[in-house]
């Protein structure tokens, strides 16, 4: 008994101290925590967006989003205190999408509208009025501006009855 | 209150000192009292059913007995004046009034039982056939209720055959349904037994208190080392089905298979250690299951007090009542053996199905129940069949070899059986399962598949080194029961083995911050 | 007799055993926070100080980042100790003040206010570089009160085995190497140098606010903190550092300036005063005019040094004795990393 005791437990030290392989960063804060199961590129139903006839959406791979993109205009690096992971940003013409590491894919985690020259595919575009955006999205003002879809979340701020800006995010993120 | 959760251990840090301090007399009263701390503790909506459960067996059993003794006087009184007839009558008189208050009894009981765990189903399902509003979703199983309603129902239907008399006092009644380590997750327990021992007086024992520790400490030590680690990687396969398909299906199998021995057992563990320290015997649950060498047996010897429970109070009364006696008559004419088996069958496939039914309002869980009562029939009727075989090759079927050939294949048929509890729909289920057959992916399963699951080589070979651990124990146990032995070389020998389980646990359980505290699975039945 | 008392020693000495051994496994599995998340070790840093400080820097990265210390007691003779943390929260400054005033009273207590932005409890990971660190006392039962998300406990702070213990299956050298001892300091009084030069870009463009002012949970911490200084007798500084990310609204300026005046504080926003400052977020920015560089730090902590010693006449601790001794060797240690760091970057 007392033999098998100390067996096991030196099997116990063995499989824990030696095999030392890497477990998955639980502690990253700058990762939105989504169920890894749910992470499947396309999945975001209506709630995509189109630039220069590519059509993307959240959790779409950021390589594949970019290589048939035009070249950015111009990227930055969110630096988190402390922790590695960051937003990655991209500018565009128009429009910003935001990445980040995502079970070790980098993922399109925020599409932002910039300015007033695109306009989204659904119709919406910065400036609009309240009610010309409830006109073209009707289930969007009936969400209160913040509707989900599939994975995706499209939030609308509207400022003085207008459009002041348009952002794309994973479900369930504030923004 | 799940047992892995600092809420349930100072709940027994407290309990424990104050339940042994207090005067003998009034222990009970204590138990009772902290119980419903417990009860109202996990929500008022729990407490409210089981007083309406407490309240009508009382009410009922004690119906029961007054009339037993009024039917008694009556009959004496009879004896004299009245015809044999005359007396017949007046018995099933009371026995009819009698009947009436236990249908309603048990219509209440298992109505909310029901309600309950098929309300929402039953919604949803309305919904669809007649087009109105799905209702009852947001219905949710109290803590406990499968349980205690099993438990009590069945003192019901003791008191009213006479095999036990009625409990005067309704508190006592209350202790019994509401002993708060048997809400967690069971087992099934009988009023005769358990009822009597929570209002018995118990003084403290050093030994049993120790014993009773080391019996709590390996049942988390299985939960938290071994079946929540492995509970991420089933729960991962069973989330996509159309990806992890093939060999991950028989990965799934044999992670569930040992993910849920060591949930179940575990807790029963907690539980039966729990009533221990105590002093109070709690049923036994298991009887190293995987030991089985078939289906049936594997049901004698896994979740004990649920088979035990229908065998008494569904499968007996039933193969023996009127409607089956005539049925079994009637179909006579087609030859013996079927008359004898008609009734049999009919009560086995019964009972699986309500087995089924119990475990789960998912149509998976009445196929499971309906394929393993199935499964016991078919083996049944092999009988013969075996016994040739058996004769023909002695030495074989008598060897180690063959023994362990026979526990390896019950284990694999019963996780066949399994996999029906764990992916969300029928078609998913046995989908996955034929596709082992169709499908040779173990480079895949090797080549970084198991490590897509959630757990991390080490994390593997940690749950492994449990699962040998508990095979080890179990192998060790059937020369003795291993706490005995382990008491026996002393007191500090017993605290060491019960710090190296702590020690382990704190170190390799899986729990705290970034841990899903899961629930142990069969918390919600 | 003699057999239970036997039994009683056994297993008293089996306790003991057991208790250090958890003791010795807790220490090898919590995080080291000395070669990576290195900002896990500040909190900690502070209690090897032997001398007294008059100035006392609060807040998150935008204080550990954007002041050196050594700079400061170079051309002023301040003396200055930085408490701060990766996304430092209010109360968490609130209560890391009132631990250090536990042994000092500094003469100026220096807050940055970008954290106000947050009213409520954001990340397990931050709460645990920030509190991991401090000494057991009120001051770190506050914080761990104040600072728990949903899913925390207070035993896990208690018992840092019970948050760490999976980090067995993920042991480094790092851990076994300061196992049973801190290691060298990473900072230097508090400031983390970082000396890469990653000029700024475009900035992302800030969401729209959905509420026009900074939470009122966060402004609450700040009035204690404000009542705590005036208790002591101290001169709280709010100051928002230079940056260009994150955004600071000018809704949120106008909150801070309203605040400062409603308490007789002194404000500085140093975006809006940087042309006196004179940052360059092309040279004086480590991460594309987020955090300074050590060139940024030490511009900003000279034209910072001038305004303190002016507004609060601050003693010069030059050439006094137990000061000038200090700072030579954390001078030395200084140059040195800077050169250090310097060559890693080519």
């Amino acid at each position: 008994m007392k033999r098998m005791a100390l067996i096991l437990l030196a099997l116990l030290l063995l499989t824990a101290l030696g095999c030392g392989s890497k477990t998955p960063a639980t502690d990253d804060p700058n990762v939105v925590f989504i169920d890894p199961n749910a992470v499947r590129g396309g999945e975001y139903g209506e709630l995509y967006f189109e630039a220069n006839g590519v059509r993307f959406g959240i959790f779409d791979e950021s390589a594949d989003v970019l290589s048939k993109l035009p070249a950015y205009r111009d990227t930055f690096t969110g630096e988190s205190c402390a922790f590695d992971s960051a937003d990655v940003y991209y500018y565009y013409s128009g429009f910003q999408i935001m990445t980040n590491e995502i079970d070790g894919t980098s993922r399109v985690t925020a599409i932002t509208v910039a300015d007033d020259t695109v306009k989204t595919p659904q119709g919406l575009y910065i400036g609009m009025s309240e009610a010309e955006a409830g006109e073209a999205f009707p289930e969007l003002s009936e969400a209160d501006w913040n509707l989900v879809d599939g994975t995706a979340q499209l939030s609308v701020a509207i400022v003085d009855g207008a459009v002041a800006s348009i952002v794309y995010t994973p479900v369930g993120t504030e923004d | 209150m799940l047992f892995a959760s600092w809420a349930f251990l100072l709940f027994l840090a407290v309990l424990v000192p104050v339940y042994f301090l207090v005067p003998k007399r009034i222990q009970w009263t204590v138990l009772l009292a902290f119980n419903a701390v417990f009860v109202v503790y996990a929500g008022w909506i729990g407490a409210i059913f089981m007083a309406v459960t407490v309240a009508t067996v009382y009410g009922a059993t004690r119906l029961f007995d007054a009339s037993f003794t009024r039917q008694k006087e009556t009959l004496a009184a009879m004896k004299a004046t009245h015809t044999k007839e005359e007396r017949k009558r007046a018995r099933l008189g009371f026995e009819k009034r009698r009947r009436l208050v236990l249908i309603l009894t048990l219509l209440v009981n298992f109505g909310i039982l029901f309600a309950l765990k098929y309300g929402a189903l039953i919604g949803r399902l309305s919904a669809g056939l007649f087009g109105v509003e799905p209702f009852g979703q947001n219905l949710a199983l109290t803590m406990g209720i499968s349980f205690y309603t099993f438990s009590t129902v069945g003192y019901l239907l003791d008191v009213y055959r006479e095999s036990i008399p009625a409990e005067r006092n309704p508190l006592k009644l209350a202790l019994f349904t509401s002993f708060f380590p048997l809400l967690v997750q069971g087992p099934i327990t009988r009023f005769e037994t358990v009822g009597k021992a929570l209002t018995e007086a118990h003084a403290f024992d050093g030994k049993r208190f120790l014993s009773a520790s080391l019996r709590i400490a390996w049942g988390y030590w299985k939960k938290l080392i071994v079946a929540d680690r492995l509970l991420v990687a089933v729960k991962a396969l069973c989330a996509r089905p159309n990806v992890y398909r093939g060999d991950f299906v028989l990965v799934e199998m044999l992670l569930y298979a040992a993910c849920l021995y060591a949930d179940f057992t575990g807790g029963i563990d907690i539980t039966i250690g729990v009533g221990e320290m105590l002093g109070v015997t709690v049923e036994e649950n298991f009887f190293r299951p995987y030991f089985s060498k078939s289906i049936a047996e594997y049901w004698r010897r896994w979740h004990i007090t649920l088979g035990e429970w229908f065998k008494r109070y569904v499968y007996y009364p039933l193969s023996v009542s009127k409607p089956m006696r005539s049925l079994s008559k009637s179909t006579r004419r087609f030859g013996a053996g079927v008359s004898r088996r008609v009734p049999v069958y009919l009560a086995t496939v019964l009972v699986w199905a309500l087995t089924g039914i119990w475990h789960g309002s998912n149509l998976t869980f009445l196929v499971w129940g309906l394929l393993n009562g199935v499964v016991i029939l078919l083996s049944e009727e092999l009988k013969p069949l075996y016994a040739r075989f058996h004769a023909r090759f002695p030495r074989l079927t008598e060897s180690a070899f063959y023994r362990g050939f026979t526990v390896i294949r019950t284990v694999l048929l019963l996780s066949s059986l399994r996999i029906l509890d764990c992916y969300p729909t029928v078609g998913e289920a046995f989908s996955s399962f034929f596709s082992m057959f169709t499908t040779w992916n173990w480079g895949a399963v090797f080549r970084g598949g198991i490590q897509s699951l959630g757990l991390s080589y080490a994390d593997y070979a940690i749950a492994f080194v449990g699962v040998i651990a508990m095979f080890t124990l179990s192998m060790v146990q059937r020369k003795g029961a291993i706490r005995t032995r382990i008491l026996k070389r002393g007191t500090v020998f017993s605290v060491c083995a019960l710090l190296v389980l702590i020690g382990t646990i704190l170190i390799f359980g899986r729990y705290g911050f970034g841990f899903d505290a899961s629930q142990f699975i069969y918390n919600r039945f | 007799m003699k057999r239970t008392s036997k039994t009683v020693i056994g297993v008293i000495l089996a306790c003991i055993v057991f208790v250090g051994a958890l003791i010795l496994v807790s220490r090898l599995l919590r995080p080291k926070y000395h070669d990576t998340l290195i900002e896990g070790h500040l909190a900690g840093e502070y209690y090897r100080e032997t001398i007294s400080h008059d100035v006392l820097f609060v807040g998150d990265c935008e204080v550990f980042s954007n002041f050196s210390p050594v700079t400061l007691f170079d051309e002023y003779g301040i003396t200055s100790y930085i408490r701060g943390s990766a996304q430092q929260l209010v109360w968490q400054s609130y209560y890391l003040l009132e631990d250090a005033l536990k042994t000092e009273t500094p003469k100026v207590v220096v807050y940055n206010v970008l954290a106000l932005k947050y009213g409520v409890p954001q990340s397990e990971a931050y709460n645990r570089i920030t509190l991991d660190g401090m000494r057991w006392g009120s001051a770190k039962v506050g914080a761990i009160r104040a600072s728990m998300t949903e899913d925390e406990d207070f035993m896990s702070y208690a018992f840092p085995l019970l948050r760490y213990h999976d980090r067995i299956l993920s042991l480094t050298e790092e851990d076994w190497r300061y196992w049973l001892n801190d290691g060298a300091p990473v900072s230097f009084k508090g400031y983390l140098m970082r000396t890469e030069v990653r000029p700024a870009t475009e900035t992302p463009v800030p969401p729209v606010l959905k509420d026009k002012h900074l939470p009122k949970e966060s402004m609450e911490w700040l009035s204690r903190m404000a009542a705590l200084c005036e208790e002591k007798g101290i001169a709280l500084v709010l100051i928002k550092s230079p940056s260009i990310e994150p955004y600071w609204y000018p809704e949120w300026d106008a909150d801070v300036e309203a605040f400062a005046k409603s308490h007789g504080l002194r404000y500085d926003n140093m975006i809006a005063e940087n042309g006196e400052i004179g940052i360059d977020m092309q040279t004086d920015t480590c991460d594309m005019g987020q955090h300074l560089n050590v060139y940024g730090a030490e511009k900003l902590s000279r034209w910072f040094g001038a305004v303190l010693k002016e507004e609060y006449g601050l003693t010069d601790h030059r050439g006094e004795a137990p000061y000038e001794a200090d700072y030579a060797a954390l001078s030395e240690r200084y140059e040195q990393e800077k050169l250090r760091l310097r060559s890693e970057d080519n």
